[in-house]
């Protein structure tokens, strides 16, 4: 059976669209087949972390949306990045469905809207057609249509968050949106947090305060900075302790709901 | 934007049309019952009749209203492949998101700026 997880925040900026390209990555490593599906219309964004351009980019999730073409026609195979010369035989895949980057195509988005039964038709077509383990969602930050239908559909969802009073806030409507939406599994990521901060307090305080498992703690790091974006960051750097920690995700992730 | 009275009423008519369906914020503000057997449909996509009575847990005859509720609202499509209840599956039917309510001309203006700023671009 495969499985869909959402990466959703409420807040921007959180490191959604790196966690899930980090993740995809991971998971693919593992020999899993992976779509990676960009529903940020109005800010696209993870292609760049798959080291795609907008020159590469003809067809994109917009495309579907307005019925020029199949779903699995606008998915990009981005395997490569998972393909070192060391193992260059891996089974794992990575599909990944962008959002249009034509300012055009995004504002025509925004005025006319969009069959939302088509998005939901889509996310099922594709993992049938790519023959999918698991399709990542990349979200828009807040709740918007695609956001919600995303985790009503799910079965996990990774909301990320940082040690932010607002994002504290944030995170309490989307847990309190996707339990109404009966999201069958809720992983916390804490992101960005100071590498001196107490780890323990503040995942007590969060599971406690929302009543689900921090699945991690990731620091607020400097050479993940210094990536800004141009790179999967575990495949980079795949000894450094920010890689075990999107591992230990990504087990948790994939890990059978009991 | 020209066109006369016929244009604008045929324009109405068909915003109004697009915009019957189920939104998120409806399936959120949906009575407990109703939005769990709404949730579970949206996973399995068509469920019949029976399939539905299993699933709410609850009388045939309170499950038949609460459908035909949904029907009535147009959160529901009924799916008819013959009389029989075996062969009339239920599907969510979503509305078509709309579009944002900015004024026509914030719009055109943002095609013209995006159009030179896009040679080449002809669409939209
Ligand atoms: N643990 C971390 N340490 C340092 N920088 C990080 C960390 N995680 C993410 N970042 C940086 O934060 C920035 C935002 O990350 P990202 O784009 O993934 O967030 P996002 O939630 O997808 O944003 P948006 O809401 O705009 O889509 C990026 O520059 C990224 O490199
Ligand atoms: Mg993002």
């Amino acid at each position: 059976m495969s499985k869909i997880i959402s990466v959703h925040s409420y807040r921007g900026g959180t490191g959604k669209s790196n966690i899930t390209a980090n993740l995809a990555a991971t998971i693919a490593q593992q020999g899993k087949r992976v779509g990676v599906i960009d529903t940020d219309i109005q800010s696209p964004g993870i292609h760049l972390i798959f080291g795609m351009d907008d020159a590469q980019m003809d067809r994109a999730l917009n495309d579907y949306l307005w019925g020029h073409c199949p779903i699995e026609e606008a998915a990009y195979d981005v395997s490569a990045v998972i393909r070192t010369e060391k193992e260059p035989s891996l089974d794992g895949a990575i599909y990944l469905i962008p959002s249009s980057l034509k300012a055009g195509e995004i504002t025509r988005v925004l005025r006319d809207g969009y069959d939302v039964g088509l998005l939901n038709n889509g996310f099922r077509a594709l993992v049938q057609r790519l023959n999918l383990d698991y399709l990542l969602i990349d979200t828009h930050p807040g709740l918007n249509e695609e956001t919600l239908l995303s985790l009503a559909i799910s079965d996990t969802l990774v909301v990320i968050m940082r040690p932010d009073h607002q994002d504290y806030q944030g995170t309490a409507v989307t847990i309190d949106v996707a339990r109404k939406l009966d999201v069958p599994r809720l992983l916390v990521v804490l992101n960005k947090v100071l590498p001196t901060s107490d780890k323990d307090d503040l995942r007590q305080q969060v599971e406690s305060t929302y009543d689900a498992p921090v699945a991690a703690i990731m620091p607020l790091d400097e050479e993940m900075i210094r990536l800004g974006s141009r790179g999967i960051f575990c495949l980079r750097h795949p000894e450094h302790p920010l890689s075990a920690t999107i591992r230990a995700i990504a087990a948790q992730v994939c890990q059978e709901a009991s | 934007m020209s066109g006369g009275l016929f244009d604008r009423l045929q324009h109405e008519l068909n915003a109004r049309e697009k915009a019957r369906g189920l939104s998120m914020a409806d399936l959120l503000s949906l009575p407990d019952a109703e939005r769990k057997l709404m949730n579970w449909l949206l996973d399995r996509q068509e469920a019949s009749f029976s399939e539905l009575v299993t699933q709410a847990g609850e009388s045939k005859q309170r499950v038949r209203a609460m459908v035909d509720a949904l029907v009535m609202q147009g959160f529901l499509r009924k799916i008819e492949r013959g009389t029989e209840e075996e062969n009339v599956g239920y599907q969510v039917r979503f509305a078509r998101k709309r579009g944002a309510s900015l004024p026509l001309n914030i719009w055109s203006a943002l095609d013209e700026k995006i159009g030179k700023s896009e040679t080449g671009q002809g669409e939209s």
